[in-house]
């Protein structure tokens, strides 16, 4: 300790009263802070949720209406420049635009695109953990508490899934969905789902396909933690001054077993994110022209020989973002993880 | 052990038969059927009809999945729709093996570089070697393959021009038992680029995994106990520590074979090669529905024996587990 201090008792009670106050979260968030690596994929993830948010200014136009315009973005992600196809980095018109990434094989700005790329990924990353936590836990929580037949039942019927091919499953269900889409003929509530898959380019369906494989893993450690916890003292002691089964799960258990579930979706995202480029590269993913740097690369590395840049830009840019999730993930990883904390 | 490898062969025929249901249905419920297309003319109405009676497509669904169940336990997958002179046993038995070879040598190299990879980061907790070897495994874990592909072929094909960019440099007709290719230069060369690129993110990853779970191990007190009975370190490490430390390894070893499959795919259609990678997609979107249930059977299988065979290895590593 090298805090300065009057005297040592004093010291020792800020100190006692500072460790009360800590929950375990809040604990892990600042041993986080103290992993510089961490840190700086955070702040990179988090100018990555800026540009996503302000590429244009579809958040505003949402609201009060009017036509959208590329905000930091230079150009619109559709614009086709056809005088100026498989341009290289810093191309210059005639009349003054610039080209910073260079051009598409439409003659598209690439800097425009990989920018408006940032929301697919992120979308995908943020939906797609939530939908396959949400399940997970409700599910693996539902298990873990309840009797050991019921818990046999819902772990059995998990071991089955997990056997199931899911990759030919997910491409069953894009094809279905885009066949779907493109008939439009659909209806109900179903025409309201293909509506939604179609303003939102073809990511919604992406969504479903993922968390429906996703929340698999997530039940298991959610369940694990579960049956750790649910024999623990506050349980019983909760459950003796007469707190409902309801409450005991979402006041009791799940706080505790927030955190392993919050890392291990964590440490799943960079999954998500080269599964949604995966689904766009081989065209089961978004519907063009939506830049996602799946397609875009899929649009591209054919003219690898030519035009090496346009596979580079969205590649660089995929491969920086799984990096930097995946670094934000072990860092929260370590931090939750007591053993490797200094204490 | 041979009651439980029994056992849970036996409780995956009915997994085999589920998945073999589903995938029926879900590719019979996608909307046209495979007669809708001839190359790019549209095919009349009674042709189309003709072709339907022909394959029996006409008939009730349940009586369309029973007779396919009857000619898979006699070992026939059924004509394919749309190569119209193959069978789907043909497909499969010309294009697999080129997949099983580039899968196998994707383990081979993700194994071979990724164990030693994670001894040596291990064994220099906390020293640069450690943090270079991590840093370059995270970078593996993190570059996707449609990522890598490419750019290995613009680095090694385009500008140094020293493997070639594409193919698959094997005659699928002279392979020694039906999968074993001849391992000449032509053979290797072709092989380079695509093996690395699928076993790049393996060995990334078995190499984190190895080096976090030596790391533990070598914190036990039975290894303390070898250090203080006087062995040599590199006994400690590779017979006390290393075979203990291969646990975890093996389990991702499960799941990170399924990734192989996904891998193999976008990996065959960057390089051209004739694998089994495309007609996952393609024969889904041909709704050639015998060469789609064909290919999601033999997936099925293999995942299933790649389970079955890290629960063996389980039990061969850690005496403790046992089945019965």
């Amino acid at each position: 300790m090298t805090v300065q201090t009057t005297t040592a008792k004093k010291d020792w009670m800020v100190e006692a009263a500072k460790r009360r106050g800590r929950s375990p979260l809040h604990d892990a968030f600042r041993q986080l802070l103290k992993n510089r690596v961490a840190v700086i994929s955070g702040i990179f993830i988090l100018i990555l949720v800026f540009i996503a948010l302000f590429v244009d200014n579809a958040l505003f136009t949402f609201f009060t209406g009017g036509e959208t315009k590329p905000l930091l973005a230079p150009y619109r992600y559709g614009t086709a420049n056809f005088l100026y196809t498989d341009k290289p980095p810093l191309t210059r018109t005639e009349d003054g635009q610039l080209f910073l990434l260079g051009t598409d094989y439409l003659g598209r700005d690439l800097l425009s695109r990989v920018l408006y790329g940032t929301r697919i990924s992120l979308t995908v990353a943020i939906v797609a953990s939530l939908v396959s936590l949400g399940i997970g836990l409700v599910y693996g929580l539902i298990s873990g508490y309840s009797s050991t037949r019921v818990d046999n039942i819902m772990m059995r019927i998990v071991d089955f899934l997990y056997g199931f091919p899911f990759l030919i499953f997910v491409i069953l269900m894009q094809v279905f969905f885009k066949a779907q889409a493109r008939r439009g003929d659909a209806a109900g509530i179903w025409q309201f789902f293909l509506d939604i898959d179609k303003a939102m380019g073809g990511m919604f369906f992406i969504f479903i396909a993922i968390g429906a494989i996703n929340w698999l893993g997530m039940a298991r450690i959610a369940r694990g933690q579960t049956l750790s916890y649910k024999k623990k003292e506050f349980v019983e002691a909760a459950r003796a001054i007469g707190a409902t089964d309801r409450r005991i799960i979402f006041k009791h258990l799940l706080p505790n077993i927030l955190g392993p579930c919050i890392v291990a979706e964590t440490l799943a995202i960079p999954g998500y994110i080269s599964l949604e480029a995966f689904l766009s590269f081989i065209g089961l993913g978004v519907n063009p022209p939506t830049p996602s740097w799946g397609l875009m690369i899929s649009e591209t590395y054919q003219a690898l020989r030519t035009a090496p840049w346009e596979v580079m830009v969205p590649g660089i840019a995929l491969t920086l973002t799984t990096l930097a999730f995946n670094m934000l993930g072990d860092g929260i990883r370590d931090a939750f993880d007591p053993r490797l904390r200094g204490e | 052990m041979t009651k439980y490898i029994i056992r849970r062969l036996l409780w995956n025929i009915p997994v085999l038969f589920l998945i073999a249901a589903t995938t029926f249905g879900l590719s019979r419920a996608l909307p046209g059927g495979p007669f809708d297309f001839a190359g790019d003319r549209s095919l009349p109405e009674s042709v189309r009809e003709n072709l339907k009676r022909k394959y029996n497509l006409d008939a009730p669904i349940y009586v369309q999945f029973a007779d396919y169940m009857m000619d898979l336990m006699r070992g026939d997958l059924g004509p394919s729709f749309r190569y119209r002179n193959q069978t789907v046993n043909d497909i499969l038995k010309q294009t697999f093996p080129i997949s099983f070879q580039l899968g196998i040598l994707s383990l081979a190299l993700g194994l071979l570089i990724g164990i030693p990879a994670g001894i040596i980061a291990a064994l220099n907790h906390n020293q640069w070697l450690d943090y270079l070897s991590s840093f370059v495994a995270i970078l593996g874990v993190s570059i996707p393959n449609i990522v890598l592909g490419p750019f290995l072929i613009w680095i090694f094909a385009v500008k140094l021009g020293w493997f070639p960019a594409a193919q698959w440099g094997v005659d699928y007709t002279e392979l020694y038992f039906g999968f074993i290719p001849p391992m000449n230069s032509d053979f290797w060369s072709h092989a380079a680029l695509p093996t690395i690129t699928l076993g790049t993110a393996l060995s990334a990853s078995i190499a984190r995994l190895t080096r976090a779970s030596l790391l533990q191990v070598i914190r036990e007190d039975y290894i303390r106990t070898a250090r203080a009975k006087g062995l040599p370190e590199r006994t400690v490490i590779i017979v006390h520590a290393l075979k203990n430390s291969l646990i975890p390894v093996v389990t991702i070893l499960g799941p990170l074979f399924a990734g192989v499959v996904t891998g193999t795919f976008v990996v065959e259609q960057i390089f051209g090669i004739p694998g089994l990678g495309r007609h996952f997609v393609q024969s889904v979107t041909n709704r050639d529905y015998p060469v789609v249930m064909g290919t999601a059977l033999l997936y099925s299988v293999l995942l299933v024996l790649a389970n079955l065979f890290v629960d063996i290895a389980y039990a061969w590593l850690d005496p403790r587990i046992r089945y019965d």
